[in-house]
């Protein structure tokens, strides 16, 4: 799978643990959070 | 999941809790898997999800149907996801957009993406360009810089919320240009009207 990857232009990653991930989602869910409200787009969508 | 160095991280996820039944069975999977991609039909979503679902098939023995649930910026796939039966039967590619992005995107997510999906997998990461009509006098970023202090210039995107929008919103804020956003109902429709002269620029992904 990861030469199918690469060969699409991918790049395969290899992946942490599930618990890992869920911290990732968090720290990800803040970064933008952040990152919305100070380019203004913050709830312009319904 | 949407990285900071204009690359888009694919994951796989399911509707939580997935592992209360079927999914924790010994014989998992004993019937067809529905890998949903909360995008229009040839987009990047499907792409990995037949790549990933291929690999699955070979390996497990069992149908991995890729299932395209387009619409409201992957919020449609996602509730699909979400109200689906926990039982890993369903699962979903996601980027950052549908995990991360849509929080505050939107005034009322009807979903949670920590409480509603237990992440499987971080699979890949996907490199995004930015692409200006060849009619523009454009060769380099400097150039466009230039050119968009003289006039405002557009730019495409799949649609609101979606990387391509995120990434042209940020380009903006960070130079303080005057930029007017397209939303498409997709990639590709966006990209044949950046090829068209019709509007002057994308972020686009590299696989196609």
């Amino acid at each position: 799978m990861r030469e199918e990857f690469v060969r699409q232009g991918l790049i395969p990653v290899a992946t942490p643990s599930p618990d890992e991930l869920k911290t990732f989602v968090r720290h990800e869910i803040a970064y933008w959070d952040r990152l919305l409200h100070t380019i203004g787009l913050a709830g312009s969508m319904e | 999941m949407l990285g900071r160095s204009l690359t888009v991280a694919l994951a796989l996820l399911a509707a939580l809790p997935c592992c209360r039944a079927g999914a924790q069975d010994s014989d998992y999977p004993n019937r067809i898997v529905t890998i949903v991609a909360p995008s229009a039909p040839g987009g990047l979503y499907s792409l990995f999800g037949r790549i990933l679902g291929t690999r699955l098939e070979q390996r497990l023995g069992k149908s991995f149907v890729v299932e395209n649930r387009p619409g409201a910026s992957s919020v449609v796939g996602a509730l699909a996801v979400a109200r689906a039966p926990p039982d890993g039967y369903t699962l979903m590619i996601a980027s950052g957009a549908t995990m991360a992005v849509n929080v505050t995107l939107h005034r009322k997510l009807p979903y949670d993406p920590a409480a509603d999906f237990v992440p499987i997998a971080l699979v890949a990461r996907v490199p995004e360009v930015l692409v200006v009509n060849a009619q523009l006098p454009v060769r380099s970023l400097a150039d466009l810089v230039a050119l968009a202090r003289t006039r405002p210039l557009s730019f495409a995107s799949a649609g609101p919320g979606t990387a391509q929008h995120l990434e042209g919103e940020m380009l903006k804020s960070a130079l303080g240009l005057d930029m007017l956003h397209v939303p498409y109902k997709g990639a590709l429709p966006a990209l044949n009207d950046v090829v068209g002269g019709h509007v002057a620029m994308m972020f686009t992904p590299i696989p196609r």
